[in-house]
């Protein structure tokens, strides 16, 4: 059994007798995504059935309860304070929701009741609230915990007293008819001063008090929220009215048996309570320790501290990447080592990055001479304070304008937009199109280019990511495997004799939203782009991180599936064990 | 209605009482033979006014009117020793074998293994009283008691014995209306439990009734056996309640335990409607009646053996078994062998948990089969939940009208059911798959997209299965990254 169960709430075990199975499973359903809520759902289940105390059968039945109500309604009527009430129509044995316990009747609302009926909202608009006065009471303030008044609107006392017939009085219980909220109830406080309600609520006022307070979880329970959902969007889509209300059926237990049931209630839910607190918690606290304890990994000065600070997490690695949201970040952090070299050991024997880096001069050099590319303006280089990090054997920091080709995109004349044609014409909402979730594979539009504009073309092996606008906020970047065309919104970097596998997986690394220079629109701009620090590794040693981190994330995948299933699979579980 | 069922009540509630009765089970075994004899005697006085010759098989001072219509009669100790020493010792010696004097072997079957629970007189006689107050002549009543009656039934079921589930009405319906059983076949349960199928079987056969010659031909078609005395006395009070003047044709006994090769021809059935006991074991030598390559103990692979054995040519059988029927193996796989080389199983119809809440919620399917050919494929039909529905309930059971979807659907036989179409619930697999698959009739639905399961052991698998799947992910990657990150070596 659980061990919150065990330690926190004797109440429990009551559960315990109820649900076995419920409770073998106690911790996966709590800890199930809405399990709690569930709960909450099956406490008040259990309660309107009377399954949640035992019966006495030395308690006055209610069929005497219901006795004394009729008597003090017929006083009330004598006395002129109540209109007589018609004759309630009678409740045919199939039209019992469930089977009650001995000692108990089912009765129509309306016979427990001296008034129902909804309030009215003044005319005037706006300007009948005032900023203090008597409270006004709207759907927004019924809550089933209780009135929540801290929005709550004021009329003037003059207003008030004309519309006597709505007031709300200490006890009353209040009732959402219409709108969103629809069937939520507030008990209202007995030491409660005055107040008037709108017309989207309905006052239900017992005939004794002492009804309220377990009529109130009949009223909350599955049991009257199902039919009121019934008769809101059920085929019919009939609406509730007060009528319909007023002759919703109600379990009543003997009186004593009802303050047990509450006593019993308010003590579970309290234990609810607490159990979510717990859980948000506990989310709160895992998602801190798995930032801290993965932040460290790249951080690590030294291949030691590297090594001591991957000990601590392997240690806990099963605690840690329980939960999908700790794959992501896990799976960031491979990125990051990935280009910070640590994740694949370097080999003395590769060619080293400087080599590289001439070579890849004189390719530029050739690209320029053949009017491919533009002349790039020499760059600051980067100076050993700017670098953010030890670089590892071999690597050489650039920046990016050094080894990338940067291409802003085309607007084309709306003419030249076609619905087929020889290229793709991308424009950033294509990026999200299916079967472009990695690669450039499909487009809304096309372009069949002339000579002139055909210089416009992305080339194969280019990356492509919003340049403008709230899309840099969304970090999209996307393959080309094609030539296409962009329109202006969009960026292009093209690796020159840089492994465009290995370029992706550094831009995954980079926030696009934190090189946004735009004022009052998000922009990104060449010279945000091409002065960023680029670590430049040797050539077979990109392909060798490449193969490691698709490796890692292919398992990263297949766990994180795995994980959402087993919470949802969670969530389907609590829901079988707390059907009753 | 009201007024019927707050009677049963109030006759519970007295019951209560009683210190003789224990549990439900004895309160229902003791209200059974106490309405058995009030129905009995009911029935009687109408044959009484149209057959100038009938004579009762009870002796006259034991017969209901006579010692307990009187609200005044007999009570305390006197009624107590009547009732122990007088009425149970005639009712249970009474003589008359099934051909001569049916109604006697009726009631003495009845009364065989009955008891009287009650050791108050007093108490005793007000529950008499009470039950006089229900009048059985008359129709309307008579009508509304067979839903009362079911209700009790269902008591009887909640009280609860292993292996035994009450059949809820909408699937014996459904069952009866696909194997269409006509006027003149002979229809059969080899294991009734309260008589759900036979009575099912019963309306739909007097549709065809339109005289008095057919109704004589109704009332010596149906036929079954049941193993325990409650509800077999439940099964033939529910006959007789149906319109079956003597239902002697239902059987005290356990249809297992007389071996196959006993049957003659002459004894084999037109159509058998059942709901065998599954999950249920037979005791040792059972086995010992049937073919040694499909011996086994276990009931419910003996009810298909013995069903398959008895039906005629083209006879038709409609029967309930569980998922674990289908896709077991070993002797299993032998008799699912045998079945679709001498029968046409052409359909399953794959019922969702729940349906047989709250007795037991094993997923359940429909085999329907005709024997004679041999199969050449099944057709599956996946029954869904209606809209809105994630279990069925106690209050809440499986409805008839759900099953129109499956009647439209389902053709004609004569033509080989050409009319059948698959979709997304229905779809058809040849015996070559079902060979090859080792004769695991568990063949999942090919057009259902991956549907959750209701089922909490089903889950806790699932949740287990992929809590070791990502154990074994993690296992990797942190051995792939321990490579990368640990210490240098």
């Amino acid at each position: 059994m659980s061990a919150v169960l065990t330690a926190q709430e004797p109440s429990a075990k009551y559960l315990v007798q109820l649900q076995p199975p419920l409770v073998r499973h106690f911790d996966l359903i709590a800890q199930a995504p809405g399990g709690v809520a569930r709960l909450r759902e099956l406490i008040l289940t259990l309660a309107v059935q009377g399954k949640l105390v035992p019966q006495d059968p030395s308690d006055e039945p209610a069929s005497e309860l219901l006795k004394k109500i009729r008597a003090e309604k017929d006083r009330l009527i004598a006395e002129g304070k109540i209109k007589r009430d018609k004759a309630l129509a009678e409740i045919a044995d199939e039209a019992k929701p469930f089977e009650l316990p001995d000692g108990w009747q089912w009765v129509r609302l309306n016979a427990l009741l001296q008034k129902i009926g909804a309030g009215s909202t003044p005319l005037g608009g706006k300007e009948v609230y005032v900023s203090s006065g008597v409270k006004f009471l709207r759907s927004q303030n019924v809550w089933d915990d209780g009135l929540r008044l801290s929005s709550v609107a004021y009329i003037r006392p003059e207003t008030h007293a004309k519309m006597a017939g709505t007031a709300v009085l200490p006890n009353d219980l209040l009732f959402n008819i219409t709108g969103a909220s629809i069937g939520r109830c507030a008990l209202v406080p007995s030491d409660f001063d005055e107040a008037n309600v709108s017309q989207h609520v309905t006052i239900v006022r017992t005939v004794l008090p002492v009804l309220n307070a377990f009529l109130h979880k009949v009223l909350v329970s599955r049991h009257v929220q199902q039919t009121v959902m019934d008769v809101q969007v059920g085929v019919s889509r009939e609406g509730l009215s007060i009528a319909k209300l007023g002759n919703f059926l109600i379990p009543v237990p003997p009186l004593a048996e009802q303050s047990r049931i509450v006593t019993r209630v308010e003590e579970l839910m309290q234990l609810c309570d607490a159990l979510e607190a717990s859980g948000q918690l506990e989310a709160q606290q895992h998602a801190q320790l798995v930032n801290t304890l993965l932040g460290t990994l790249p951080q690590s000065e030294t291949p030691e501290a590297l090594a001591d600070n991957w000990q601590r997490i392997a240690t806990h690695f099963d605690l840690l990447l329980d939960r999908p949201e700790a794959v992501d970040a896990l799976e960031q952090t491979i990125l990051q080592l990935a280009v910070r070299g640590l994740l694949v050991p370097q080999d003395p024997t590769d060619e080293p990055a400087s080599v590289l880096l001439q070579k890849i001069r004189i390719e530029k050099d050739h690209l320029i001479a053949q009017g491919k590319i533009k002349r790039d303006k020499p760059l600051q280089p980067i100076t050993d304070e700017e670098k953010p990090f030890e670089l590892p054997l071999g690597w050489e920091l650039v920046n990016v304008g050094t080894v990338f080709q940067t291409t802003s995109g085309t607007t084309f004349d709306l003419g030249m937009e076609k619905d087929a044609g020889t290229y793709m014409y991308v424009k950033v909402g294509d990026m999200n199109l299916p079967g472009n979730e990695i690669e450039i594979t499909t487009s809304s539009r096309f372009i069949d280019p002339d000579e002139k504009t055909a210089k416009a073309l992305i080339p194969v092996g280019s990356i492509i990511f919003p340049k403008r606008g709230g899309a840099i906020a969304t970090n999209k970047k996307r393959l080309v495997t094609t030539p296409i065309f962009v329109d202006l919104n969009t960026m292009a970097i093209t690796p020159i004799m840089v492994l465009t596998a290995y370029a992706l997986l550094w831009i995954t690394t980079i926030d696009l939203a934190s090189l946004n220079t735009g004022t009052s629109v998000p922009q990104i701009n060449h010279k945000d782009i091409d002065p960023l620090p680029f670590p430049l590794p040797p050539l077979s040693e990109q392909s060798r991180i490449v193969t490691r981190v698709n490796e890692l994330r292919d398992l990263c995948a297949d766990l994180r599936q795995r994980l959402s299933a087993a919470q949802s699979t969670q969530g389907h579980l609590a829901d079988a064990l707390v059907v009753v | 209605m009201s007024n019927l069922s707050s009677v049963i009540k109030s006759i519970q509630d007295i019951m209560r009482q009683d210190s003789g009765v224990d549990g439900d089970a004895q309160r229902i075994s003791q209200l059974t033979w106490l309405l058995f004899l009030k129905v009995f005697d009911a029935l009687e006085e109408e044959l009484e006014l149209t057959r100038d010759d009938y004579k009762s098989p009870i002796p006259e001072a034991m017969r209901w009117r006579n010692w307990a219509a009187d609200p005044e009669g007999i009570t305390g100790d006197a009624l107590l020793d009547f009732v122990n020493n007088q009425l149970f010792a005639t009712l249970k010696s009474l003589s008359g074998d099934a051909q001569r004097n049916p109604r006697g072997y009726v009631v003495r079957g009845v009364f065989e293994d009955a008891y009287n629970y009650m050791k108050s007189g007093q108490l005793l006689r007000q529950v008499i009283n009470k039950l006089n107050a229900i009048d059985f002549n008359r129709q309307a009543e008579r009508h509304q008691f067979n839903d009362l009656y079911e209700k009790i039934l269902k008591d009887l079921q909640s009280a609860g014995n292993a292996g035994e589930f009450y059949t809820p009405r909408a699937v014996t319906q459904f069952m009866v209306d696909m194997v269409n059983p006509r006027l003149g076949e002979r229809v059969m349960d080899p294991a009734t439990g309260t008589g759900g199928f036979l009575v099912c079987a019963i309306e739909h056969l007097r549709k065809q009734v339109h005289n008095t010659e057919e109704e004589a031909i109704l009332q010596n078609s149906i036929g079954g056996v049941e193993k325990k005395q409650m509800p077999h006395m439940l099964c033939v009070t529910n006959l007789m309640l149906h319109g079956i003047e003597v239902p002697s044709l239902i059987a005290h006994g356990n249809t297992l335990a007389r071996p196959l090769r006993d049957y003659t021809p002459a004894e084999r059935v037109d159509v058998i409607l059942t709901n065998p006991p599954f999950g249920g074991i037979e005791e040792p030598g059972i086995e010992h009646g049937f073919p040694a390559d499909v011996r086994t103990k276990e009931t419910a692979d003996l009810f298909l053996v013995l069903i398959k054995h008895i039906l005629k040519t083209n006879g038709r059988a409609a029967l309930v078994l569980p998922d674990g029927t289908l896709f077991g193996e070993g002797v299993k796989t032998r008799i699912k062998e045998q079945l679709l080389a001498e029968c046409n199983l052409h359909t399953i119809v794959r019922l969702p948990n729940g349906v047989f809440a709250p007795y037991t919620g094993i997923k359940t399917n429909l085999l329907f089969f005709t024997k004679g050919k041999p199969t050449e494929h099944v057709w599956y039909y996946e029954h869904p939940y209606p809209a809105g529905v994630k279990n069925y309930n106690k209050t809440k059971p499986i409805r008839i009208e759900e099953f129109d979807a499956e009647k439209a659907w389902w053709g004609s036989e004569v033509d080989g059911f050409a009319a059948r179409v698959e979709n997304e619930r229905a779809w058809r697999v040849s015996i070559e798959q079902i060979k090859a698959a080792n004769y695991n009739l568990d063949q999942k639905n090919p057009h259902a997209a991956e549907v959750v399961s209701h089922d909490p052991e089903q889950l806790l698998v699932d949740y287990a299965r992929l809590q070791l799947e990502a154990q074994s992910l993690r296992d990797q990657l942190k051995s792939i990254l321990a490579q990368s990150l640990g210490a240098p070596a």
